[in-house]
């Protein structure tokens, strides 16, 4: 492949690199003032900034390992993005020690005494521990880094080798990978957005968090693919048909997101349990439901339209502005999902914002995407070698 | 044909890539090497077009075992009209017993044929051609008996249509709409519709080919009526192949909404062990699980039997096993967070619910759907395994008793101890409630063995385009 490396002094890799690491690093200045001079109100700002960048990683770690199992050109064009987006794993694991270190000022459970009054946290006790939080978030960041490095290692070998030998290792890894995914995710959604509010639960919400991850994963690719599109090896190879598959991966997550939210929310108004209605109660009322409406309308049923229309999926130009609308509002999603937790007293939340609401996205996304631009330089934009490349170029 | 040979000692496990031959991505060809248009339409029409007098043997036992079995059904729905739905074992607390479960099992079962002609469909899966129709037939025989559960236990099936929206006289137009069961009926009437049109539709061209190599006059006339004086003109496949990806794309929100909405029926209610917010894409995934395995099922023997295995390749097995193990890990994980979170909950009755489950007086149904549902689709990592045909036909069995277990630990473990211990009690079906559950069986299979014996079981039409010979439209047909 001649054009090994060629698209690394293209303007995305080296000036929009700059401006993200400019962005992100006054973004963290903004992160540190709120971490000294109001750690209550910043904290959960951070961990709604945090759970946003960190979806795409997540998320790309499932489409790496899914691309690998399904096989086809949609992978082999994504695969060495979704391969430089998983590489920064440890780094955002290390983006997360803020949050342990303000933990009082996160998570309700972690206080002594509130748990001694409370016989439902007692109950819970022996899960929602500090230090077990601690293992676990060990254990996730470390299993993740694992398979991240691993499937980088395999994919450079593979290059080196020029054959496919490597190909059944690697498939059986993204089986177990995609498992242990289901699961890590499951208990990471629990740790860092369920537990915020100790007293609910709800078997939906591990899936609707890794349908948020999938959607930013791929809506992160269509970014990628459209500052890319011009440079070789994307030039001859990321065709119209391959761009129209990710716009349809996009429509479907956009879809299954909504699929699981409505029927958590049907389901709980159904139920009508007192256990479970306080959660939504505070997320429908004080400024919330024009959140919640928003959700409806700019997260499902424009995008939905929009993702309708096969000139949208078929042009790099259009499709970008519907990824990033879509990832802007996964940031409102998350922004739902925990802000209320933070902004009131018992039963009753107020709608607030604070500067620390856009400092910590600004500052986590900007870093990330720099450490993810350096990640990709590194490497050719596609494999050395696989039996679908000749399909590729053909097809 | 390398592929016959390699089944001659299927018990062996030994499939290596030397023996089957491979495209260069490793994978084995949908269709076997060796075909022609001629050979892939004389191979399936001879199956139907065989004479009265020469039918195999083979199907006529089939056949048989099914219709007494049919009947079966007959005695048990008239027993039932008769005497009224006190011949079941359901009483309070559980008022919801074998009719649930296997209507639920039943509707499940059919998902697969909709997922393979439609979703594979749209998402461009060439490996659906072989075994769509059949899958197709499938759904609508399951679909079939699954309206029967719901339909009888009314009680006065008679009233059923009071089930729809009407303007009559008892003021009351409107059934309660916030029901899921009503849902059910609109989404299970819908689902079925469609079905049958797409089915049809299908159909279409294949039933005009019958109507042209028959040799029988009478049905020349029937097969010539279905096929609606299909000609094969550029512009009758112009619009077979729009109103087909029309009818693809309708049924694919309705396969999806018919298992959500049946997994509605139980998690809008507030029993431990229903109301769980996971239950719809929980469900969907069981679904599926369990359609996949009837077709293979269904299509393991259907294959050997009728020497169809250059048709319904190693390719679409392995494929059909690979489904199973995604969406049996699916299911799995359910299993697996539904205990995390009974625990979780901190909630006395969700965390007693999944302790009698584990450990009550039902624990062996609990124990039994692990090992069918959560154990035995994880062989399935292994390539020998999926690739071992009699293996797999019995874990396709195992995982549909796995599938009907589950339903029965869902609706009757929560049931039969609820909130207030006094009312606690224990169920087992009647032999009423087995006999009309193996009469549903019959019922599904003598369609199967009539739908095989009148009907093109393979569609020609489909499997004609992935020929050599039928590549050139097909290219053309993506560059335009």
């Amino acid at each position: 492949m001649s054009q090994a490396g060629a698209h690394s002094s293209s303007k995305f890799t080296t000036s929009f690199a700059n401006i993200a690491l400019g962005l992100g690093v006054l973004g963290l200045l903004g992160c540190a003032a709120g971490f000294v001079t109001d750690r209550a109100g910043f904290m959960s700002s951070y961990l709604i900034g945090f759970l946003w960048m960190a979806a795409i990683p997540l998320g790309s770690l499932c489409w790496l390992q899914i691309q690998y199992l399904s096989g086809g050109k949609w992978g082999l064009i994504g695969r060495r993005h979704f391969e430089a987006a998983v590489k920064t794993l440890p780094i955002v694991g290390l983006l997360f020690i803020p949050v342990i270190i303000g933990l009082h000022d996160t998570f309700e459970w972690s206080h002594a005494d509130i748990v001694a009054k409370d016989p439902i946290l007692r109950n819970k006790a022996k899960y929602l521990d500090p230090t077990f939080f601690i293992i676990r978030y060990v254990v996730y960041f470390g299993l993740w880094s694992l398979f991240a490095f691993a499937l980088n290692a395999w994919a450079r070998k593979q290059d080196q080798l020029k054959d496919m030998r490597l190909k059944p290792l690697m498939h059986n890894f993204s089986g177990l990978g995609l498992m242990m995914m289901a699961l890590t995710l499951t208990f990471a959604s629990t740790d860092w957005i369920m537990s915020v509010e100790p007293h609910w639960f709800s078997t939906m919400l591990p899936v609707i968090f890794m349908a948020t991850c999938l959607q930013m994963g791929i809506s992160w690719s269509v970014v990628v693919f459209k500052n890319l599109k011009d440079t070789e090896p994307y030039k001859s190879s990321l065709k119209k048909n391959q761009l129209h598959d990710y716009g349809n991966l996009l429509l479907a997550m956009t879809m299954f997101w909504t699929y699981c939210s409505f029927s958590q929310l049907l389901i709980t108004w159904s139920g009508n349990l007192r256990e479970e209605t306080p959660w939504y109660l505070k997320r429908l009322h004080g400024g919330y439901e024009w959140v919640a409406l928003a959700l409806v309308a700019l997260h499902f049923f424009v995008p939905f339209f929009a993702l309708l229309m096969k000139p949208i999926k078929r042009d790099a130009n259009k499709l970008v502005w519907v990824a990033m609308w879509q990832m802007a509002f996964c940031w409102v999603d998350f922004f739902w999902l925990i802000k209320p937790a933070f902004t009131g007293h018992g039963s009753h939340s107020e709608l607030h914002f604070s500067l620390w609401d856009f400092a910590a996205p600004i500052g986590l996304m900007g870093l990330w995407i720099w450490l993810y631009l350096g990640n990709l330089k590194k490497n050719p934009l596609l494999p050395e070698y696989d039996t679908y490349l000749e399909d590729l170029h053909h097809g | 044909m390398a592929d016959a040979a390699l089944e001659k000692n299927p018990m062996s496990g030994r499939f290596d890539s030397e023996q089957i031959p491979v495209d260069k991505h490793g994978m084995i060809p949908v269709i076997a090497d060796g075909h022609d248009l001629e050979s892939v339409t004389e191979k399936v029409t001879a199956i139907v077009l065989t004479e009265p007098q020469k039918t195999p043997k083979g199907w006529i036992a089939g056949f048989f075992v099914a219709f007494c079995l049919l009947n079966v059904l007959m005695v048990a729905l008239g027993y039932l009209v008769f005497k009224g739905v006190g011949i079941w074992g359901i009483n309070i607390p559980v008022g919801w017993g074998f009719d649930i479960v296997n209507f639920v099992w039943w509707i499940g079962i059919g998902h697969a044929g909709t997922l393979i002609s439609a979703i594979l469909l749209l998402f461009k899966q060439q490996w659906r051609t072989s075994i769509n129709r059949f899958a197709e037939a499938m759904t609508l025989f399951a679909v079939a008996s699954a309206g029967i559960f719901p339909l009888f236990h009314t009680g006065r099936p008679w009233y059923a249509y009071f089930m729809f929206p009407q303007v009559n006289s008892l003021g009351m137009w409107m059934p309660q709409f916030r029901s899921p069961l009503l849902w059910d009926v609109f989404a299970v009437s819908t689902y079925g519709s469609v079905s049958l049109i797409f089915w049809y539709v299908g159909l279409i061209p294949d039933l005009a080919a019958l109507r042209d190599r028959t040799k029988n006059q009478l049905l020349r006339v029937i097969y010539g009526m279905l096929s609606m004086g299909w000609r094969g003109s550029a512009r009758h496949w112009n619009r077979y192949e729009s109103i087909y990806m029309i009818l693809a794309g309708l049924s694919t929100p309705l396969v999806l909404s018919v298992h959500t909405i049946v997994s509605f029926d139980f998690a809008v209610g507030i029993i431990p062990g229903w109301h769980s917010t996971v239950f719809p894409p929980y469900f969907v995934a069981g679904a599926i699980y369990s359609g996949f395995a009837m077709v293979l099922t269904l299509m393991i023997p259907m294959r050997w039997f009728y020497g169809l295995k250059d048709l319904i390749t190693m390719r679409h097995i392995d494929n059909m096993a690979k489904i199973l193990l995604v969406t049996g890990s699916m299911v799995f994980y359910a299993y697996l967070t539904e205990i995390f979170y009974a625990w979780y909950s901190a909630s006395e009755f969700e965390w007693y619910m999944m302790k009698n489950r584990m450990t009550g007086p039902y624990w062996y149904m609990y124990a039994m759907l692990i090992m069918c549902n959560g154990i035995t689709p994880q062989f399935l990592w292994f390539k020998k395994i999926r690739q071992n045909v009699p293996l797999l036909f019995c874990i396709s069995i195992v995982v549909n008793i796995g599938m009907w277990l589950e339903r029965y630990v869902i609706i009757v473990v929560s049931l039969h101890r609820d909130f207030l211990p006094s009312s606690w009690g224990m169920y087992t079906g009647t032999i009423w409630d087995w006999s009309l559950f193996i009469g549903t069986i019959g019922q599904f299979l003598a369609l199967i063995f009539l739908f095989l014996r009148v009907l093109p079981s393979i569609s020609i039409a489909e499997v004609r385009l992935l020929l050599p010979q039928g590549q050139v439209k097909e290219a053309h047909h993506h560059e335009a």
